[in-house]
């Protein structure tokens, strides 16, 4: 498929795709701004009413708090933990491959399933569903595989000649690694972290079996959703969607400067 | 900072700090594998709590018996007897199979082609088209599910403009709280979970295969089926295994947009947590789930190498 043709069909299915990923999204944004107490159509004008009113509600506030916490934690635990086993698959050892599989697994067994599983554990231990416990353990593993999957990718790239170099010149272990790998794959690692953050700042499924009585964003976006449906969820989600396209956009260009 | 410390205190504890960690460096270097197990450690105690204890007490409570007075520790089948004894379940199981089939299969049809359109189709804004892909793959599903509703409802955009265009004159309610609700956005929300492994193995592939074909007197056509499809057959099974395991699992997209037609087997399954309380039961659905998801793997691996899907480079 290589002829004029073909390659313009391509491009007009191409456009057509990112019409449907994109359409319902703009057009969230869109309604975000509408001057309207129903959630759609029609067009009532521009307005910040919704911004306005999301600014004046205190629980939105204490929910932010707690997602920006929860997926700072996340991020810092997550990249430690991830970073380590990433690092300790460089070398060879008996066993690798069924470690490995053991670190993928969360990518396919569903959320619901965990989220429940995790529920039953933590109601046998005896321990209280909060946001810095039950929630975090949920959410640190749930990033766990990504960022142990990112940071494996950056390692795997890595030109190991030039730690070679630096311990030929005397440099011991922990002198290589600080002057030498680290500040070399510091944007993969710092992209990796931005990823995990993303990630939790999104958890929805395992954080709604998990969280007791706190609530993040996305927490609260469901429990609105049951209750009364207004624009200002559209205002609420388009904040939350311009966050998460700024954190990935940021995250993809630290880990592809380096590509 | 450790180290910032260590520089104020005298020179002589310095030293001895310098010699104890040449030792253990030593230490180290003569047996690799502690060094290895220490960084492994931490992750395998994680996913110890977060994983594989979890599933054993799913195992341990679907055999418990529900009570009116709580869950009672039992060792008895009755739990996954009254999964197939009432009809409901297991078709509420064959229903959501074929929802999450069916999602899979439309989601094939529409990601080829546009993956191929951006392993071959784009040069210049690759990257820029790349990342426009990648981003709702790392955004929130929820507000993605959340933003069809605005769109189907019965006042809703699709709606409003067929009224505006008099195509319709009353609202149609066709649109929402049905299955095909719950498969449209199913599709919406997971797509670049299958467009995405079909791009990299799209990617991946030697364009002077192609070239070789062509020489060697194959039409596009028969390049096609013969070189570029199997080539990019792991990118197809990581993609269908993606997307199979992200429909089946379903709660939010049905729950929100499927009505009472659309519901799905994670729903029910979720409902045994927060509103019957029947726990034990609820874990015998969640082993059901598992299952599936696990015989699906088992058959993908028959067809492909499922580590390299996942990014393994083992």
């Amino acid at each position: 498929m290589t002829d004029g043709r073909a390659r313009s069909f391509l491009r007009i299915y191409g456009a057509a795709v990112y019409v449907f990923l994109y359409t319902p999204i703009v057009m969230l944004i869109v309604l975000s701004f509408n001057d309207s107490n129903s959630i759609t159509l029609p067009w009532g004008g521009f307005t910040w009413r919704w911004y306005r009113a999301l600014a004046d509600n205190q629980s939105v506030f204490v929910s932010l708090k707690n997602s920006l916490t929860l997926g700072l934690m996340t991020a810092v635990i997550s990249t430690v933990i991830g970073g380590l086993a990433a690092f300790a698959f460089r070398s060879r050892f008996r066993g690798q491959v069924a470690v490995m599989r053991m670190l993928l697994l969360p990518f396919v067994i569903p959320g619901l399933t965990i989220g429940v599983a995790l529920l039953l554990l933590f109601h046998a231990l005896g321990v209280r569903p909060g946001l810095l416990t039950t929630t975090l353990v949920a959410h640190v593993g749930f990033t766990l595989p990504y960022v142990f999957v990112l940071i494996s990718t950056r390692l795997h790239r890595f030109d190991e000649s030039l730690e070679e170099a630096a311990m030929d010149l005397g440099a011991d272990e922990i002198t290589t690694f600080w002057q030498v790998t680290f500040p070399l794959i510091r944007p993969g690692i710092v992209g990796s972290a931005l990823f995990a953050f993303t990630l939790s700042f999104d958890e929805f499924i395992r954080t709604l079996f998990t969280i007791g009585n706190d609530n993040t964003l996305p927490i609260q976006i469901w429990s609105t959703l049951g209750s009364m449906v207004s624009p200002e969820l559209n205002a609420m989600a388009t904040l939350i969607v311009a966050a998460s396209f700024a954190l990935v956009i940021a995250g993809e260009l630290l880990r592809g400067r380096e590509r | 900072m450790a180290i910032e410390g260590a520089a104020a205190r005298p020179a002589v504890s310095a030293s001895v700090g310098r010699s104890a960690r040449r030792d253990l460096l030593a230490l180290l270097n003569r047996w690799g594998w502690v060094k290895v197990l220490l960084f492994l450690v931490p992750a395998c105690l994680l996913l110890t709590f977060y994983l594989v204890i979890p599933i054993a007490m799913l195992i341990v409570m679907s055999f418990y018996r529900s009570t009116l007075f709580g869950v009672v520790p039992d060792f008895s089948w009755n739990n996954y007897l009254h999964f197939w004894r009432n009809p409901m379940f297991p078709n509420l199981l064959l229903r959501s199979i074929r929802l999450a089939v069916t999602v899979t299969a439309i989601s094939l049809l529409v990601s080829y082609p546009f993956a191929y359109f951006l392993a071959r189709g784009t040069r210049r804004f690759r990257t820029t088209l790349l990342i426009l892909v990648m981003v709702p793959f790392w955004t929130s599903y929820l507000i993605r599910t959340m933003s069809w509703l605005p769109i189907l409802g019965i006042k809703g955009v699709v709606n409003y403009s067929l009224m505006t265009l008099q195509i319709v004159s009353n609202p149609v309610e066709v649109f929402l709280f049905n299955q095909f609700s719950v498969v449209l956005t199913l599709i919406h929300i997971y797509l670049p979970y299958m467009v995405v492994p079909i791009y990299l193995s799209l990617d991946r592939l030697d364009g002077r295969l192609l070239e070789a074909a062509s020489d060697l007197g194959a039409n596009p056509l028969r390049t096609f089926w013969h070189v570029t499809l199997p080539l990019s057959l792991p990118g197809v099974v990581g993609g269908i295994v993606m997307v199979f395991i992200a429909a089946f699992g379903a709660y939010v997209t049905p729950k929100l947009l499927g009505g009472s037609s659309g519901i799905m087997f994670g729903n029910v399954l979720a409902d045994q947590y927060s509103g019957t309380f029947n726990w034990p039961f609820g874990a015998v659905l969640a082993l059901i789930m598992i299952a599936v998801v696990l015989g699906l793997l088992v058959v993908a691996s028959r067809f492909t190498r499922l580590d390299a899907v996942f990014g393994a480079r083992a």
